[in-house]
């Protein structure tokens, strides 16, 4: 048996799981959101990941409230939602209560116990520094602000930008593949980032 | 040429899966990058010279998306890469050894590996995809080979 032989017979195993359905039409498909945040709480991890709104408006029974949060450096409207299983869940829709995107998070205490985040957690990661890809360049998003990253790398793969906000800085470290994190205090250093994020 | 995303989901869904799952190794994430490779594709509306070429933008666009969600901060915490391994029926106890060690690897040599392995891409035919020169897609899948000799040993014959 070739080396190819085995290795189709391997990876031939892996599969998409029974509940996967490919959605196919265009406009029940919603474009999913990517986080680059770092802000954590000292005793608290937030755990935020992203998903079909279409699918959390669908299972989502709690009380929802709507919050203005930045999208790509204008305002736009966030459902937030409390669910049945205590994650919560938000839905971003335009002027035109479009949904743009969604996602949702869940927060973990020192003792390993899940919680749902509050608005606020919520609002604070959407309304934290993230980064996108748009007609092929990089852009790092933080309120109104958009920065063009293309000629803002070093040699090392990495942009270092400031942002401000009234009184207080933000010292945002962002690497070539849109991963990023920040301080109040001061740039994130290459040490500091994920290894990946340089192979 | 375009084709319906249907018909190209039928045969080409899982073969996406796996390119999204060899770069993430996390099964949420590869399925997340199938429903985004697909939306992409009609939301693109590019037209594309043959089959062939539709099946390389598809795994390509796959393993992009895929290096972006691995490289986010806030990379997804659900369904645990060992968790997935052990739900897999595996032919043989070997061919977990095998996945697992090839998705071991440095993500710049394991992507290489899976293109040329699986999908049976030239080393000239990898280097379009991945956007790489000749020289670097051969050296890549040179060493890349070279570390799974080295950790499968006799499992893995020379074959260049």
């Amino acid at each position: 048996m070739t080396n190819k032989d085995k290795f189709k017979r391997a990876f031939s195993a892996l599969h998409t799981s029974d509940s996967f359905t490919l959605e196919q039409e265009d406009t029940t498909m919603t474009k999913k959101i990517r986080f680059h945040k770092t802000a954590v709480a000292a005793c608290t991890a937030l755990a935020i990941f992203a998903g079909t709104a279409t699918c959390y408006a669908a299972d989502a029974g709690g009380i929802q409230r709507t919050v203005q949060v930045w999208l790509h450096g204008d305002q736009t409207t966030a459902v937030i939602t409390v669910g049945d299983d205590s994650v919560t869940h938000y839905s971003i829709t335009d002027k035109n209560g479009k949904q743009l995107q969604g996602g949702g998070g869940v927060a973990i205490d020192e003792d390993g116990k899940e919680r749902a985040l509050t608005d606020s957690e919520i609002q604070e990661h959407l309304d934290s520094p993230s980064t996108d890809t748009i007609g092929g360049k990089l852009y790092l998003f933080y309120k109104d602000q958009k920065t063009d990253l293309t000629d803002k790398f070093d040699a090392d793969g990495l942009a270092y930008i400031t942002l401000k906000d009234g009184d207080k800085t933000l010292y945002v470290t962002v690497a070539e593949n849109g991963g990023l994190q920040s301080s109040t205090k001061c740039y994130p250093q290459k040490s500091d980032l994920p290894q990946e994020w340089f192979e | 040429m375009r084709l319906p995303v249907s018909k190209l989901a039928e045969k080409y869904q899982e073969n996406v899966f796996r390119a999204a799952f060899s770069v993430s190794r996390n099964p949420d994430d590869a399925e997340d990058v199938v429903q985004d490779t697909f939306l992409k594709y009609m939301e693109s509306g590019r037209q594309f010279e043959s089959e062939e070429h539709i099946k390389a933008w598809l795994l390509r666009t796959a393993m992009n998306r895929s290096k972006d969600m691995v490289h986010s901060f806030w990379h997804r915490n659900r369904g645990s890469f060992e968790e997935y391994m052990d739900s897999v029926s595996f032919e043989e106890p070997c061919d977990r050894e095998l996945v697992e060690t090839v998705l071991s690897l440095p993500e710049k040599y394991r992507i290489p590996i899976y293109l040329f392995y699986y999908e049976d891409y030239s080393v000239k035919e990898i280097a379009g995809i991945l956007k790489l020169p000749e020289s670097t897609a051969k050296s890549r899948l040179y060493r890349g080979r070279k570390m799974l000799k080295d950790i499968l040993k006799e499992d893995w014959t020379d074959d260049e």
